[in-house]
């Protein structure tokens, strides 16, 4: 016992330096991915505060670049509204599920009021939450393209894990060809992701958009993703090496659109229901 | 009046730190943190002290970061080392009384502690943070700039201050 107790005096430093560290290690190990992707700092209001404080400050150094793709934005989407309009006149008599599958997506838009896109683990937190109606599994956009799922909602607040996330499996379309694949973020740049299953009788060249495939009913079709930076075909490969330069720009996020189906509730049902 | 001193420089560096450096996007690459120099140059105190205040340091940091546990890890290691490192660098290192700086222990010795004190703790956070996903070409550049641009500030924080 008094051996004991002369151990412990003689390396307390090194006893109470053990601690702290398994205190860390358990902490690292232990906390959920809920805590650990963001959650847990846009719930807690002080650094919730701060954080937005800082995007207030940063948002105007960025107010012209914001403001010309705002404008671009407009005008693409008023253009678009004229050329539906037309559409619907014309297709409500005699075509009502044209119309029907065009009045399936919903958009609310959301501010990015924190975001991690350096670290494995990247997340945005929107400033919309359930009372927005933000729900988990909702796609989010931006104007460039596509940018990420809802993965976790509070009343306030919505967490949005990246298509630059491990975890992410986004499914896609060649524009030209009309194949689709899934894209990978694999861990290193913000600005590349790897498309899979594309087969190699597929005619594929740098330069092609992909773009969303609408199967999930996670995005619309069509939303740009990227463009194919590099595809690699080796002799004995039965599928393309793809890396796609993704569109939407994370690192200087700051509006997004969040893509509400009302109808994909309907979509999975039936699923679950046709065994 | 000096402890309220030396409390307003480590949360001043966790403001830079958060605000400023965490905002840094270059090439991918560098994600330097740079509070590392208040740790390096914190005054010397009871080893235990030092200890505790690193674990904060980490902790703050981690709640900002939304990264639990990696900074802590990599604070508390940090300030456990440097009383060893000290010890080992200076003859008489008791006599240090003020901070530690290129004046109070001389220019190569808080050289050689901020390079091998900001290495290891970069060494720490980003290994903790590519944990299951690791690229060991892509981890090594990222540390190598990181601990890189961390040590330019860290080196002129330490070497220009006087005690």
């Amino acid at each position: 016992m008094h051996s004991l107790l002369k151990f412990i005096q003689q390396h307390s430093n090194f006893l109470i330096f053990l601690c702290l560290e398994v205190v860390a290690f358990l902490l690292f190990f232990f906390s959920n991915p809920f805590q650990r992707s963001g959650m847990w700092s846009a719930a807690n209001s002080f650094t919730a505060l701060l954080n937005e404080g800082a995007g207030a400050v940063s948002g105007y150094f960025s107010l012209g670049k914001v403001n010309s793709a705002l404008a671009e934005e407009n005008a693409r989407l008023l253009e678009e509204n004229a050329r539906l309009s037309g559409f619907a006149e014309r297709d409500a008599e005699t075509d009502s599920t044209y119309l029907y599958s065009h009045l399936q997506w919903q958009f609310t838009p959301a501010k990015v009021v924190d975001a991690e896109t350096r670290t494995m683990h990247n997340y945005l937190v929107l400033n919309k939450g359930s009372r927005d109606g933000i729900t988990v599994g909702q796609g989010v956009l931006s104007h460039s393209g596509a940018v990420g799922v809802v993965s976790g909602v509070n009343s306030h607040f919505a967490l949005v894990t990246p298509v630059i996330h491990p975890k992410m499996n986004l499914s896609c379309r060649l524009a030209k060809s009309g194949d689709t694949g899934f894209l990978h973020w694999q861990g290193t740049s913000a600005q590349y992701a790897a498309l899979t299953d594309i087969a190699r009788h597929v005619p594929v060249a740098e330069g092609d958009t992909v773009v969303t495939s609408g199967l999930t009913g996670l995005f619309p079709e069509g939303v740009l993703v990227g463009v194919i930076d590099r595809a690699e075909l080796k002799d004995g490969d039965t599928y393309y090496t793809l890396r796609v330069q993704l569109s939407a720009g994370f690192a200087g996020l700051r509006y997004v659109q969040v893509v509400r189906n009302p109808l994909k509730s309907l979509q999975d049902s039936l699923l679950r229901e046709v065994p | 009046m000096n402890i309220v001193r030396e409390i307003l420089k480590l949360v001043l560096a966790l403001l830079v730190q958060v605000l400023f450096f965490n905002n840094m996007h270059f090439m991918g690459l560098c994600y330097p943190f740079v509070y590392v120099a208040a740790l390096v140059c914190l005054p010397v105190y009871d080893r235990r002290i030092e200890m505790l205040i690193g674990f904060c340091m980490g902790l703050v940091m981690d709640i900002f970061c939304s990264s639990l546990g990696m900074h802590t890890a990599a604070c508390v290691l940090v300030s456990w080392l440097r009383p060893i490192l000290l010890a080992h660098l200076v003859q008489d290192y008791g006599r240090i009384t003020s901070s530690v700086s290129g004046e109070s222990v001389g220019v190569s010795q808080f050289v050689k502690l901020a390079v091998l004190l900001c290495a290891l703790h970069h060494a720490v956070v980003f290994i903790m943070d590519a944990w299951g996903c690791l690229s060991p070409l892509w981890l090594f550049l990222r540390w190598l700039c990181s601990t890189s641009l961390a040590l330019l500030f860290v080196l002129a924080y330490g070497l220009t201050r006087k005690s």
